[in-house]
């Protein structure tokens, strides 16, 4: 076994690199900034983080109940309790999903080309057998539906719906109208439900530790330029300041558009994976604020959702939709010991105005506005915004999106990024993709890290 | 006690009168009751100004299904469709597209916008074409039921199965991108020009509560590629005497072949005992009895309006409550004193005598969206408009045009409640009218009469629950088998010897007939009456 690169420092290419090494390669991760977690720690929900991809890798890492949502709307603040029986009733429904979504998610997406591996199609197969009759129409008939619609059938009112749906539109494009909002949400749920104790920065120190254990070599401030590619084989990767390391192993984990259309030299892509990449949708719809709080945000709940309801959810995506500042956006807010990691919901990545520090500080403004009017304007501290423009920038988020590429029916299991990039692969020998833009869509859950390093 | 029938068909809209037909063409005595003064449902044609004929709801005949036209010989009954080959699309800044039959011009058209772009159309029509060949055979057969493991139905799987196969990996991908993705996000991935994407895109909405970037809205552009593979039966066209030319001629054919049609009878309910129907009792208190009785009304009309929910299943009632209607849409006619030249085009050329879209851009058919979404009519709407005066001199006294405008959005379910629609009625008409008088700056001065129907009107007369023209919305989950309902999407419904043949079963809405077909083969096959 030769040496094997891993692009991206994130969870996922730690994790990457992990497998690797248990596989006998030795292993270096190239990480652009001068810390590892790329931007794990600007989202810091590990409640999509699957047990089992932990367990693959190693890990040693405590498990506990997700937090409770609390919902701050028209109405006040409010803990998402399992005390509604209706909120409990859907909770059991999407349960009976679980394993399966569970199920699909931790294998390798079925091959669904024509000449496709026959033997990646059984275990999805046995898995939808596992629904029964019942349960399979009825997740024919849900899939489509937009999240509203479903939520309404278990009559769910429609703040708290607001504080179900607004985790699972971070990584989508959609809004709570739009159809197959549904889908995105019963992933999302099903996927979490559990926490890892001590947080983002807990998973980091314990895939960093393991990475070491593993004998990973970890170099942050390596930003990579492209790869080189000879005769359809990767043969090395070219780092931003001209060095040359050669290897014929490497998995890039930060997007399939930026590795395949960014680092591959263009005359080295294939014209079908050309044609396969460059309509991957991955436009971002939510900006990031970091701040310090003086004192802790309204209950001091640590995952909180700022909405009146879906509708005001669905007016932030007809905003970012229409390429315009948001003029009520919606919040996602994680906050721990004295800082808030916000998300804020309905910013377009392509405003027609462009992104500026004006429109930055609009934006900020905007957000502050909106907390003041909840009473919280004494909680806030220093503030950081980023617009999708900046985590571009900063995190090389292709469109300022969050998972690499938005969750939807084209662009899920087999289709993500596209079945004929299926298994992790990419038609030029030796490199592979993993990261969030892969199998599976559903935000951070470390399966690529397993999946892709096989 | 009454006659007994074989069948009594509820409602003799265009599939109702199909059904009825293929019934009677087999010997069976059949009855079909209208609760409306003429036949046809949604698809009439009626003199509501006089000297002008307005095809009041339905303008176009979309995909009317040739083995039908063929079977109850419906050209000898007086069907003539003219054909409907263009799109005309003008902007608000003057300049305007026409794609037509004609490729050269229709190439150059688009080129003036963007060259490539006009290289791209004609393969993008021929990888449509290819996949409308795929889909056909879905709209002309029962929906195969996924779960069954009946031989039958396992072949039919097994078939479409391999057929999708035979696709190759290109096309069937294109295929599912095209089932799952929006309208715009699927031809973003073909066209650069938003002037062309926009009138493309349109075709996946109408009649649906969703807009051009909804996912799931890309799959009905396929619609638009079957009409063309029917070829010289000009699925796509304008019935010459209006839409509702179609229901007379299917009527006359049914007539012919020994069916019954009572206009004026309206159903008060479906008769239920032990779990099967039995006839019908009319308003006026006649009862009327058959061995079996075939509704062309709407699903939830059916069964919650006429038969009554005691009698069905729970979970079926559930079903039936959640079955997705809301309606969208409206209608504009008018009576026009000359004809109202396109500012940008004028006269009445060949851009004139197909449709008109007026969807100048995506972003403009969004917030048209964006009003509906919130509980209002869109201040901006997206209008698909057809001269049928140019098309059939008959429809209007000479020199004088009849201009048909179809609306959305106007949703059935606007905030102050449906029953406030009628105190809109003249709001919505006038966005109509202003909306278009951007385009045509004489068009105000020469109305004569103008009628308009909101979502509100096409339920209270047409009896189209929410005002929905397709008896449901075309959506994912509510097609194939899942129409209306899963496990009764094959024209069987849980009562017995009531069967569905309308927009509410498979393959859906439009004036295709092919509900009201298939719905007599499978009561035919089956021995049920």
């Amino acid at each position: 076994m030769g040496n094997a690169y891993v692009i991206g420092g994130g969870a996922n290419g730690i994790a990457t690199a992990i497998t690797l090494s248990m596989k006998g390669h030795q292993v270096t991760v190239l990480e652009a900034r001068p810390e590892i977690g790329g931007r794990c720690g600007l989202v810091p929900d590990t409640t999509t983080v699957q047990p089992w991809a932990v367990g693959e890798l190693g890990l040693t890492l405590e498990w506990a109940d997700a937090h409770p949502t609390t919902l701050v709307g028209a109405d006040g603040c409010r803990s998402i309790s399992k005390d509604d029986p209706n909120v409990d009733a859907w909770r059991q429904h999407v349960d009976s999903f679980r394993d399966v979504i569970v199920d699909l998610t931790t294998q390798v997406a079925p091959d669904i080309r024509r000449g496709g591996a026959l033997k990646t199609l059984w275990p999805a197969l046995l898995s939808g057998m596992k629904l029964g009759r019942a349960l399979g129409m009825e997740l024919a008939r849900i899939g489509p539906l937009s999240a509203e619609d479903w939520l309404d059938e278990w009559k769910i009112d429609r703040s708290t719906q607001a504080a179900l749906v607004q985790p699972a539109l971070r990584g989508a494009w959609m809004g709570p109208r739009s159809p197959s909002s549904a889908l995105a949400v019963l992933f999302h749920h099903a996927l979490s439900g559990t926490r890892i104790e001590g947080g983002m920065a807990a998973l980091l120190t314990a895939l960093q530790q393991r990475a070491t254990e593993g004998g990973v070599t970890i170099r942050t401030d390596s930003p990579v330029a492209s790869l080189r590619i000879e005769g359809g084989r990767v043969s090395g990767v070219v780092l931003a300041d001209g060095d040359v390391l050669d290897s014929d192993l490497v998995v890039s984990t930060v997007g399939p558009v930026r590795t395949l259309l960014g680092l591959v030299p263009p005359q080295d892509l294939p014209p079908p994976m050309y044609d396969s990449i460059r309509h991957f949708r991955s436009r971002g719809i939510v900006a990031h604020m970091e701040c310090s709080l003086t004192q802790p945000l309204f209950d001091g709940s640590a995952h909180i959702v700022v909405a009146d309801d879906t509708a005001m959810v669905e007016r932030a995506f007809d905003d970012a939709k229409h390429r315009r500042m948001p003029r009520r956006p919606t919040l996602e807010i994680f906050q721990a010991n004295d800082r808030a990691r916000i998300l804020i919901f309905g910013v377009a990545h392509d405003l027609d105005e462009g992104w500026s520090q004006a429109t930055r500080d609009e934006l900020q403004g905007l957000v502050l506005g909106l907390l003041s009017a909840h009473g919280q304007q004494d909680a806030i501290g220093e503030v950081l915004v980023r617009t999708p423009a900046d985590l571009e920038a900063e995190f090389g988020l292709e469109g300022g999106h969050l998972f690499h590429g938005e969750f939807a029916l084209d662009q899920f299991l087999s289709f993500r990024p596209h079945p004929s990039l299926s298994g992790h692969t990419t038609g030029i020998d030796g490199l592979r993709l993993g990261g969030c833009g892969t199998h599976p869509a559903g935000g951070l859950t470390l399966v690529q890290g397993v999946l892709a390093g096989r | 006690m009454g006659e007994r029938y074989d069948a009594i068909v509820v409602g003799a809209g265009h599939n109702g009168l199909v059904c009825a037909a293929y019934l009677a063409k087999a010997g069976r005595k059949v009855l079909v009751l209208e609760k409306r003064h003429v036949v046809g449902g949604a698809a009439c044609s009626e003199e509501i100004y006089p000297g002008f004929t307005y095809s009041v709801c339905s303008y176009v005949v979309s995909l009317l299904r040739p083995q039908i036209i063929r079977d109850l010989d419906l050209p000898r009954f007086g069907l003539s469709v003219l054909p409907l080959e263009s799109t005309f699309t003008p902007y608000p800044d003057g300049r305007s597209m026409m794609r037509s039959a004609d490729p050269a011009a229709t190439r150059r058209e688009i080129a003036a916008f963007s060259a490539r772009d006009a290289d791209t159309y004609p393969i993008f029509g021929k990888a449509m074409g290819q996949l409308a060949r795929f889909a056909k055979p879905i709209i002309d057969e029962k929906a195969p039921d996924p779960m069954s493991w009946k031989p039958a139905e396992l072949m039919q799987l097994l078939k479409m199965g391999k057929r999708f196969r035979d696709l190759g990996d290109d096309l069937s991908l294109l295929q599912y991108k095209l089932t799952t993705m929006s309208a715009v996000d699927f031809l973003s991935e073909w066209f650069e020009t938003d002037e062309l994407i926009a009138p493309m895109a349109c075709s996946g909405i109408i009649g649906t509560m969703l807009g051009v970037k909804s996912p799931g809205t890309a799959y009905v552009l396929l619609h638009h590629y079957m009409g063309e593979i029917d070829g010289s039966s000009r699925a796509w066209g304008f019935a010459r005497g209006g839409t509702g030319a179609i229901s007379m001629a299917i009527a006359r054919s049914a007539e012919h072949f020994g069916a019954e049609i009572r206009t004026n009878a309206g159903v008060d309910h479906i008769k239920v005992s032990g779990g099967e129907a039995t006839g019908v009792v009319l308003e006026d208190g006649t009862e009327l009895d058959a061995k079996i009785v075939v509704s062309c009304a709407e699903p939830r009309l059916t069964f919650l309006g006429l038969v009554g929910e005691k009698e069905l299943p729970d979970e079926f009632v559930t079903q039936l409550k959640r079955y997705k209607l809301r309606g969208s849409s409206g209608k504009v006619n008018l009576a026009l004193d000359r004809f109202p030249d396109f500012a940008c085009r004028p006269g009445t050329g060949p851009h004139m005598r197909g449709d008109i879209s007026i969807a100048p851009s995506t972003d403009y058919l969004e917030r048209a969206y964006d009003d509906a979404k919130y509980g209002e009519f869109s201040k901006k709407p997206f209008l698909n408009i057809v001269f049928p005066s140019l098309l059939d001199p008959d429809m209007s006294p000479e020199g004088k045009h009849v201009m048909s405008i179809f609306v959305q959005y106007a949703p059935y379910h606007i905030k102050e409640g449906p029953s406030h629609w009628p105190e809109k009625r003249e709001a919505f008409g006038d966005a109509v009218i202003d909306t278009l008088a951007e385009y045509c700056p004489t068009l105000k001065d020469s109305i004569l009469h103008r009628q308009v129907l909101t979502p509100w009107d096409l339920e209270v007369e047409f009896g189209l629950t929410e005002g929905n023209i397709f008896h449901g919305e075309l959506s994912l989950e509510q097609l194939l088998f899942q129409r209306p309902a899963a496990g009764w999407a094959q024209y069987k419904t849980p009562i017995r010897s009531l069967w569905l043949c309308g927009s509410g079963a498979h393959p859906g809405g439009g004036v295709m007939g092919a509900p009201g077909q298939l719905a007599a083969k499978d009561i035919l096959m089956g021995g049920a009456c």
